[in-house]
């Protein structure tokens, strides 16, 4: 039986031919926007160097308490909505703008699509710890057939929780007149890509929405799913997914509402926000050791599907959860690159059984349309990987 | 006078390295003896030794030592027996099952007897592994524990434990429990420590200097 | 007799580092291993364990030098581990200083191991380490790779496995508390000494010195190791052994 797929992931005609690694880490140049500069060092190891050696943070500091001052409630009405999960980011976010610079933070978390025990126990203790929050869940049917229509079209079921991560926040921070959003991090920055924006504090959100979002976005895959019957038109009307999109732009010119990312304003070692985060909330690590594809234990626990977020990055890039933990690390000084290779040897592209049914059952699939999709999205990058004898092998492994 | 080497015996059983860092530590030339020739050509010897009796007497016969060790013995050549070493030294020993020794101390090697009760909870725990005072069983001026102060604590790891035939042989003892198990036992140039010297800090080093200046 | 309870300084080692975590993850950098042991010699420690990290992923020499330049100034015993697959594994590092061995991943799946490291060497010499991580009531799993991979076994049982199987002494680390300053696992440490005869040292949560005081009391651990108490200063060994009157 062939199906023939189609995909909406327009970065994957543009990924450069050729397989390299960065030669001070263990990323390669597959990871979409990054940027190798000709002594194949990437662009995350150069700000690494900078945000290690060349940023003043006394400066940076100095910049928020400003902020601050200038946001700051007097009658404890929230001054700023700060997205979390209950994860070591978000909560070392929130902690800070809280304890440290007196702010009155609206946490506001976007569901997970499937709460795992450790993380649903974090986001409670979160909460607990002290802080006020918003949860929101989507319209869980239409969650799920939007995950599906992504997991063929994108290769990747979880960009409608990328959606309303970012849409949620802008929602409440609109309802509430709440004119700062913090994010944790400049993922791009931090992690590889677009390095534009690595010394300023926010990104313009017109830019994000173009940018990002594997180049298509929701309104071309509910348009998708319309065509393929998945919804009816009953179920979609212009406004069905308002919470996963930020108001209109001019509503958020108008009310002035910002975005800046705290890793702009502190030096930003996910290591250290796991210890503040043990210490504040009692965080909790993985409970099973370390997490599927990958040798760590404190990072993005809380959902069952993002085991495959994860692992589709393997099949699109090559680049595992292993990859991405090493990669991080050594630029942070915590591991060596041979420590990280050795690491990835051994763990990236592990596959996420653990969830594998709750995964398939999310999604209403079957095993086999699971590895069509699978397979489908390997035959695009034919640089990637290669079959021998039935065999699906990297064509490139780091060293 | 004759050059002064101490050869530590080299048969694969036991730290030699830290009693080479021990002696070296306390500035005394040291060679490693692991055939007849250089046991021989030694002034002092030292007899290292973790692991098991049966094992280690196999090996110490199979390289042809035990008579190169008893005509060191019979040249009252100081010998010091450490830990298992000590054992080694005695006639005969109950470790997995009934092995011989080195004879040159006459006693047996038993295990540490059963502990007692006392509020529910054994005195102490086979093996034993920590520190344990000693005490003296004679007085120590003439004997290589001279600049030890009495009740000083050494580290010791043992399950088994050496009773020699003549009393008169134990100058140290140690509590174990209700127990006295013989520390540190003399016979003529002969010296064995159940403790290891090596380990025990400042006093466990002049216990080994002491024994070099014999 | 009063029970002397032995303190252990504890040196997680990772490279040529020292490192501590919190539930023995996310590592930093605390010091060099010679110079950390060496202090904590000089505090009176009353033993020294070097354990390393990340053995699965390379080979063990690297333990083995860092045990060889450590016994040089220090005259107590030392106790290395992590990664120890076979006798001739333990017989580097015995040659090179080491004391005492620790032993846990490889004897979860090759228990005869631990037999065998116990004739050729002797129980004393032989350690076994056990990761513990409380997964329901009353029931502690065993972890192995420095707390990465769970076993399915039952740490109190395994633990009396162990010491039939020949090991002399017991290392038990509670994940759970590791790094955290909350207290050890009281639980954890009353359940194995009940269970087995052999010493046991208990590891993982040292807060204070009461906390330690309070786990010789409840349970029967015949020695206590401790990491970030120590690396970061927060109270040192002799003020330790004063308030235990050791």
């Amino acid at each position: 039986m062939s199906i023939s797929f189609k995909t909406l992931d327009r970065r994957l005609v543009n990924q450069p031919k050729e397989v390299k690694f960065c030669k001070k880490c263990v990323i390669s140049n597959q990871r979409p926007r990054i940027v190798f500069d000709d002594k194949d060092i990437c662009g995350a190891c150069h700000y690494a160097h900078e945000k290690h050696n060349l940023v003043d943070w006394k400066k940076r500091e100095l910049e928020l308490q400003e902020l601050c001052d200038r946001y700051r409630s007097r009658d404890g009405s929230y001054d700023v909505v700060v997205p979390s999960s209950g994860g070591k980011d978000s909560t070392f976010t929130a902690y800070t703008l809280k304890h440290t610079y007196g702010m009155h933070p609206l946490t506001v978390t976007w569901s997970p699509f499937l709460h795992t025990d450790v993380g649903w126990r974090n986001f409670q203790k979160f909460i607990a710890a002290g802080y006020d929050n918003i949860l929101g869940s989507p319209n869980g049917l239409l969650h799920r057939k939007l995950a599906k229509l992504c997991f063929e079209l994108l290769g990747d079921a979880w960009e409608p929780f990328a959606y309303g991560q970012m849409g949620f926040g802008y929602q409440i921070a609109s309802k509430f007149n709440i004119k700062l959003i913090f994010h944790g991090e400049n993922g791009e920055a931090e992690y590889g890509g677009l390095i534009e924006h690595r010394h300023k504090a926010s990104e313009p959100l017109t830019y994000k929405l173009e940018k990002y979002y594997k180049g298509s976005g929701l309104k071309e895959i509910v348009a998708e799913g319309l065509s393929r019957n998945i919804f009816s038109k009953d179920e979609v009307k212009d406004n069905t997914f308002q919470l996963y999109l930020p108001p209109p732009l001019k509503e958020i010119a108008n009310k002035n509402i910002q975005m800046h990312w705290m890793s702009y304003y502190k030096k930003w070692i996910p290591q250290e926000n796991y210890y503040l985060a043990c210490e504040h909330t009692g965080f909790e690590a993985n409970p099973d050791g370390r997490s599927e594809g990958t040798y760590s234990k404190y990072a993005s626990l809380d959902d069952k599907l993002d085991g495959f977020h994860y692992y589709m990055g393997f099949i699109k890039f090559g680049i595992g959860r292993a990859t991405s933990d090493a990669a991080h690390e050594i630029r942070d000084g915590h591991i060596t690159r041979e420590e990280g290779i050795a690491l990835v040897h051994k763990y990236d592209g592990e596959f996420p059984q653990k969830y594998f049914q709750d995964f398939l059952e999310y999604l209403d699939i079957n095993e086999e349309y699971f590895w069509e999709v699978v397979n489908f999205y390997r035959s695009l990058v034919p640089h990637v990987w290669e079959n021998t004898n039935g065999i699906w092998q990297l064509k490139n492994k780091v060293s | 006078m004759p050059v002064k080497t101490i050869a530590i015996l080299d048969y694969g059983f036991g730290n030699i390295h830290s009693l080479l860092k021990a002696l070296n530590f306390i500035g005394q030339k040291t060679i490693i003896a692991d055939s007849p020739q250089n046991i021989a050509s030694a002034s002092h010897l030292i007899i290292p030794g973790v692991g098991a009796f049966g094992d280690a007497m196999k090996t110490i016969r199979n390289k042809d030592l035990i008579i190169p060790i008893k005509e060191f013995a019979n040249q009252s050549k100081p010998i010091l027996g450490i830990c298992l070493g000590m054992q080694l030294l005695f006639s005969e020993s109950e470790e997995f099952g009934h092995h011989y020794g080195l004879n040159i101390i006459p006693g047996r090697v038993t295990r540490l007897p059963q502990p007692s009760l006392v509020n529910q909870e054994p005195e102490y725990k086979i093996p034993f592994i920590g520190w344990n005072r000693i005490l003296p069983s004679v007085t120590w001026k003439n004997s290589i524990l001279r600049q030890v102060i009495p009740e000083t604590s050494m580290y010791f790891v043992h399950s088994y434990a050496a009773q020699p035939q003549d009393k008169n042989n134990t100058i140290a003892y140690a509590s174990y429990g209700h127990h006295h198990i013989p520390a540190v036992v003399k016979h003529n140039n002969i010296y064995g420590c159940q403790f290891h010297p090596e380990k025990s800090r400042a006093s466990g080093l002049s216990i080994i200097e002491s024994f070099a200046k014999l | 007799m009063s029970k002397n309870v032995r303190i252990i300084p504890r040196l997680d080692i990772k490279s040529q580092n020292v490192i501590k975590g919190v539930h023995l993850e996310c590592l930093r950098i605390v010091g060099q291993p010679g110079k950390m042991a060496e202090r904590y010699y000089n505090e009176n420690a009353d033993e020294i364990i070097y354990l390393d990290t990340v053995a699965s992923l390379y080979g063990r020499d690297n333990l083995v030098n860092i045990v060889s330049i450590a016994s040089q100034n220090i005259f107590v015993p030392l106790t290395a581990g992590g990664g120890v697959r076979s006798l001739e594994d333990i017989n580097k590092l015995l040659r090179a200083g080491a004391d005492k061995v620790t032993i846990n991943t490889h004897a979860t799946k090759h228990q005869e191991f631990i037999t065998a490291a116990a004739q050729s060497f002797g129980s004393q010499c032989i350690v076994g380490h056990i990761e513990a991580k409380k997964t329901k009531p009353d029931y502690w799993e065993v972890y192995v790779e420095n707390g990465r991979q769970p076993t399915g076994l039952d740490a109190v049982k395994w633990a009396k496995q162990l010491e039939n199987l020949g090991a002399g002494e017991l290392l038990v680390t509670s994940i759970d508390q590791d790094g955290t300053y909350q207290g050890f696992d009281y639980e954890l440490a009353k359940k194995i000494t009940a269970e087995v005869s052999i010493p046991v040292i208990i590891s993982g949560g040292a807060g204070s010195k009461e906390d330690i005081a309070k786990v010789i009391n409840e349970s029967k651990v015949d020695a206590i190791a401790i990491a970030s108490l120590l690396h970061y200063q927060k109270e040192t060994i002799p003020q330790i052994k004063k308030y235990l009157c050791l």
